[in-house]
């Protein structure tokens, strides 16, 4: 919480406007600059002069971020220079695409992200996996090429599933899963723009909780997971929210995925809907992988070792975890 | 030990021997008054005892041999059998626990039985008494395991 | 324990015969009256079908269910001295009760679900009785006996969904409209299969020999009187619809076989209570061979003196094994007459009502039976069926009576025979009362006119021909002289299949386990642990694995590479833009 209540709050504030003003701007250089106060007020937000590591993801988070935001204004330029106003192309079209692609660390760009995360504290990690995505996806919705963003979309459901299996560092595993993720919410973007909005308020969701938990409880690697002797209805809470987050159906984060397939199914979308269902799988099996091993093989507990979280946080993130399980339940009494 | 034998090595008198208890048990299954079945028993005796004097040992395995194979051939499919026997109708119908069973008892069980375990407590005492009495206290080092 | 009043064997045979008074009152009343009370409480109801729990009190059911409170007194009456030194009595007594019970529900209800109820409960409740000695003998009984019956409940259940085509369960409301109907015959021949499980007829009566290893109070009630015969029962109440049935000839020659072969089976048994058992099982297949000739009225009126004089033979059978240690081995007895005359008495008598000496039980219903056989239009193989299973019935009893009565006495040299207990001979004289008169009575009271039976004279003779002859093979056949040739050791291949039961004991154990534990076996290795683990989970795994392993030297490149590639990217798109211009 350290981040988020010093001085640095001014740029949590500026972060957080420039977002809105580039998805409500109505001409594409106010989108721009919108991207580049983004830039601007998220690298004092992660650059920390104690740590090495985040000093080094500020820079490599500066260089991809003002690259792909170069190639934007280039995009909107020759755009602007060579094109008729409302007049579109399909090269310009991949062009701009790609340049957001770049931006959010989407496959086939996005070897920056899972190097720049590993530097992170959680935090910021929950803002690079949340709410700097917004403004990419926004900002694509509104001129896309669907047969270029469908192989992106089944590029990154399988690149995020298959990079975070081998992974031992939870900010990385984190990270290909949001990856994975991301494909959903291009999909479900490239579907509609309500459906994306109920995904993406659903994932930040799930995803909240799950950093949250480990910055309060220091978890950085998965081996922590197992060693440490955390009390049980925490690793309760892990492996629930875990098994949300891969959509496994009691939990609320079954809810957005089966939405989400009902319409790739109703858009006769069905190889999509294979390779989302399978990759989906693998997904799980690694969320799996980490919270079941704590749970059951390397679940040792010693009968002296009594360790006391005083933490105030706790609470509020069990009430979170509350709305994790039964969010689905529950929200049957809505749709009534 | 030289009686106990060696699980599944027998020397061939043994052989013959169970041989011919089992053929008796055998016949007795068949002959179920006592007079007939001694009569065949007599005969059955006959046919061993005539046999016993043979000293070639390949002679008297191949013999051996043959009669499990008529034992074999001619068993009975209903058994005489005691109930309590193996195979028998009654055989662990009734399981006796062992007697240190009751030392696991607890507390508030035994007090059901006050008079009993009182007793049992003294026979204990005695009983390691005479045992000390005859073979001398037992070493404090052996104690700890 | 101690105190006679209050134990609850004493409570419970109270209640009991209190209910047996009741419910004959009710049989006299309905009867003279020819009344019939249906009662139907609705459970819940679907769009056009009624779920209904009803319940049937007609003659029938109250004669039977009087019956059956009858035995079941007096058997937990017996079963206070048999069982004195049980510890778990209560449970004893309470698993008799619900069988009790669950044949109360079985015998009221006309409606297939709530015959289901009975059904499954006589069950699972003779499950629990036959493993009552916990012991691995009763066990491999107890489990042999489940799943046969499970067998018949799975008919049962397939009845039901079959019967969902009417819109309701209540069978008896459609045996007479829906006679020809495809259905109909479906749920028949489902309701023969189920009625065949449950009274181990042919291809399922290896249960019954094995079920006695339960108690012997709970083979006197449960596998002589009242359990086999719910499935005759069964067959009683659905008899209007099976008349013309193929299947019903099918259960014909499968019960008269049964018939026989017990009769066989039993000459070559030497343990007591199986003696009886396969007599048991020889009578139910005449039940069911009548039943399926059209006279289900005849079946039922040998279904209670049957269940009469057989709970008798089983309580002298107890009281003779309680005496001889739990020796079960008619080898070991003889000469017993000498020692117990009450008791030997009570089990000549019941012998005797068995085979159907006159004015006993036995001979009002099974003289009537074998003249109505031999009255009616039949082949020569059932007729020879019939009279050669009269005949062994004899054989049997004979030699029983021959082991255990008259030959040398021949237990072990200490033995300690009494015949003053008094608890479990008040209990016997009960029953023995009924199997002199039941006969007498129940044939004068069921029949509202009597069969015209026309006969030439060797016909009618002939059941008195075939027991005598039996009779005196059985007599001779348990002499043994000194220079007697074993004739078993002659045929030793035809008696051990005779005597083995057809081998039916070892078709339905192993005959069933063997190939599908094998397969099952075969299957573990290749499929499970083998190709399935290949294609399947570990082999997904591993190439997953190395995807992902070769996924990771790319994200291992230096920094700069990935910002030039994207530059790369955006300038070829650059140039196809300039150049498709």
């Amino acid at each position: 919480m350290y981040n988020l209540f010093n001085s640095n709050k001014i740029f949590f504030f500026i972060l957080f406007f420039s977002t809105l003003i580039s998805i409500s701007s109505n001409s594409w250089f106010g989108c721009w600059i919108g991207l580049e106060i983004n830039l601007l007020s998220f690298i004092p937000l992660i650059s920390n002069s104690n740590n090495l590591f985040s000093t080094e993801a500020s820079l490599k988070y500066f260089l991809t971020q003002s690259i792909a935001s170069l190639n934007f204004l280039f995009t909107i330029l020759i755009k602007l220079t060579l094109m008729k106003n409302f007049e579109m192309n399909n090269f310009l079209t991949i062009m701009m695409n790609s340049s957001m692609l770049m931006k959010m660390g989407s496959v086939p760009f996005h070897f920056w992200f899972p190097n720049i995360i590993e530097g992170l504290s959680w935090l910021n990690s929950f803002i690079l996996m949340t709410w700097q995505k917004i403004t990419p996806l926004i900002l694509m919705s509104y001129c896309m090429n669907n047969y270029f963003i469908n192989i992106i979309i089944i590029l990154n459901i399988i690149i995020g599933a298959i990079g975070g299996l081998n992974q031992t560092s939870l900010r990385k595993l984190m990270a290909f899963s949001s990856i994975n993720n991301l494909g959903w919410m291009i999909m479900s973007i490239s579907i509609s723009e309500t459906l994306w909005i109920f995904y993406f308020s659903m994932y930040s969701f799930m995803i909240s909780i799950l950093c949250f938990f480990f910055y309060i409880l220091n978890m950085y690697f998965i081996n922590q997971l197992f060693i440490n002797n955390m009390n049980f209805l925490v690793k309760i809470n892990i492996l629930i929210n875990f098994l949300s987050l891969g959509g496994l159906p009691p939990f609320i984060g079954f809810f957005p995925k089966w939405i989400i397939i009902n319409f790739l199914i109703n858009n006769n979308m069905y190889l999509m809907t294979f390779i989302f269902v399978m990759m989906s799988l693998i997904m799980l099996f690694f969320y799996i992988r980490i919270s079941y091993s704590a749970i059951m093989f390397n679940y040792m507990k010693n009968k002296w070792f009594k360790i006391y979280i005083k933490n105030k946080y706790f609470l509020f993130i069990n009430f979170f975890s509350f709305f994790s399980i039964t969010g689905m339940i529950l929200s049957t009494l809505f749709f009534y | 030990m030289a009686n106990v034998p060696l699980y599944g090595v027998k020397t061939h008198a043994q052989k013959v021997c169970s041989l011919y208890k089992r053929a008796l048990r055998n016949l007795e299954a068949y002959y179920d008054r006592r007079n007939v079945y001694r009569y065949q028993a007599v005969l059955l005796r006959d046919r061993f005892d005539k046999n016993a004097k043979i000293t070639d040992m390949r002679k008297a395995v191949e013999l051996l041999k043959e009669g499990e194979d008529e034992l074999f051939k001619t068993q009975h499919p209903i058994p005489k059998l005691f109930p309590t026997s193996q195979g028998g109708v009654a055989h662990q119908r009734v399981v006796t626990p062992p007697d240190w069973v009751i030392d696991y008892w607890h507390p508030l069980e035994k007090a059901h039985f006050p008079e009993y375990f009182k007793r049992r407590e003294q026979r204990k005492k005695e009983f390691i008494a005479m045992w000390e009495k005859e073979y001398g206290t037992a070493d404090k080092k052996e104690e700890k395991h | 324990m101690n105190n006679m009043k209050y134990s609850i064997c004493f409570i419970s045979f109270f209640f009991l015969f209190m209910m047996m008074m009741v419910n004959f009152f009710f049989m006299i009343y309905f009867i003279m009256n020819d009344m019939v009370i249906l009662m139907e409480w609705e459970i819940m109801s679907f769009n056009s079908l009624s779920i209904v729990m009803s319940i049937l009190l007609d003659w029938m059911s109250l004669l039977f269910m009087m019956f059956v409170f009858l035995i079941s007194s007096v058997v937990i009456y017996y079963s206070k001295s048999y069982m004195q030194s049980e510890l778990n009595l209560s449970r004893f007594i309470i698993l008799v009760l619900l069988f009790v019970f669950s044949m109360m529900l079985l015998i009221i209800s006309p409606n297939i679900i709530s015959i289901l109820l009975g059904w499954d409960g006589l069950g699972l409740v003779s499950y629990c009785l036959v493993i009552y000695y916990q012991n691995l003998k009763s066990y491999n009984a107890g489990m042999l006996t489940a799943l046969s019956n499970r067998v018949g409940d799975v008919f049962i259940l397939i009845v039901i969904s079959w019967m969902l085509n009417y819109g309701s369960w209540n069978y008896i409301f459609y045996l007479e409209f829906m006679n020809n109907d495809w259905e109909m015959m479906m749920i028949g021949s489902m309701i023969i299969m189920a009625a065949m499980t449950k009274s181990a007829q042919i291809p399922f009566s290896s249960w019954l020999p094995a079920a006695m290893a339960a108690p012997t109070p709970v083979s006197a009630l449960v596998h002589s009187s009242t359990l086999v015969t719910a499935g005759v029962y069964l067959l009683i109440r659905f008899n209007m619809m099976l008349l013309d049935m193929f299947f019903l000839k099918l259960l014909l020659l499968l019960s008269g076989l049964t018939m026989f072969m017990a009769g066989i089976s039993a000459n070559y048994e030497f343990d007591l209570k199986k003696i009886i058992a396969l007599s048991t099982l020889s009578q139910l297949g005449l039940m069911m061979s009548i039943l399926s000739m059209g006279l289900p009225d005849l079946a039922f009126f040998h279904l209670l003196t049957h269940a009469m004089f057989k709970a008798l033979l089983f309580m002298c059978a107890g009281i003779i094994i309680h005496m001889m240690n739990d020796i079960q081995d008619i080898r070991f007895m003889g000469g017993i007459s000498l020692y117990i005359p009450l008791t030997s008495l009570c089990m000549n008598i019941s012998n005797m009502a068995l085979c159907g000496i006159p004015f006993l039980a036995g001979f009002y219903s099974k003289d009537l039976i074998l003249e109505l056989v031999s009255f009616s239009n039949l082949n020569l193989m059932i007729f020879f069926l019939y009279y050669l299973s009269t005949g062994l019935t004899m054989f049997y009893s004979f030699r029983l009576m021959m082991y255990l009565m008259v030959n040398d006495f021949n237990l072990l040299s200490i033995f300690n025979l009494y015949d003053e207990d008094y608890i479990m001979l008040k209990s016997m004289f009960v029953l023995l009362f009924m199997s002199i008169i039941s006969g007498s009575f129940l044939s004068w009271m069921i029949f509202s006119y009597p069969y015209m039976i026309y006969l030439p004279f060797n016909l009618k003779m002939m059941v008195i021909y075939v027991s005598l002859v039996g009779g005196m093979l059985g007599y001779f056949i348990s002499n043994m002289k000194i220079y007697s040739v074993n004739k078993f050791l002659m045929t030793y291949n035809l008696s051990n299949f005779l005597c083995l039961m057809w081998f039916m004991p070892n078709l339905s154990t192993y005959g069933l386990s063997y190939y599908f534990l094998n397969l099952g076996q075969s299957l573990l290795k290749n499929i499970d642990m083998g190709w399935s683990e290949i294609y399947s989970g570990f082999g997904m795994m591993q190439v997953m694995k190395k995807y992902s392993v070769f996924y990771n030297v790319y994200q291992m490149n230096n920094f700069m590479i990935y910002l030039f590639s994207f530059i790369i990217w955006m300038f070829i798109l650059f140039m196809m833009l300039m150049f498709n211009n």
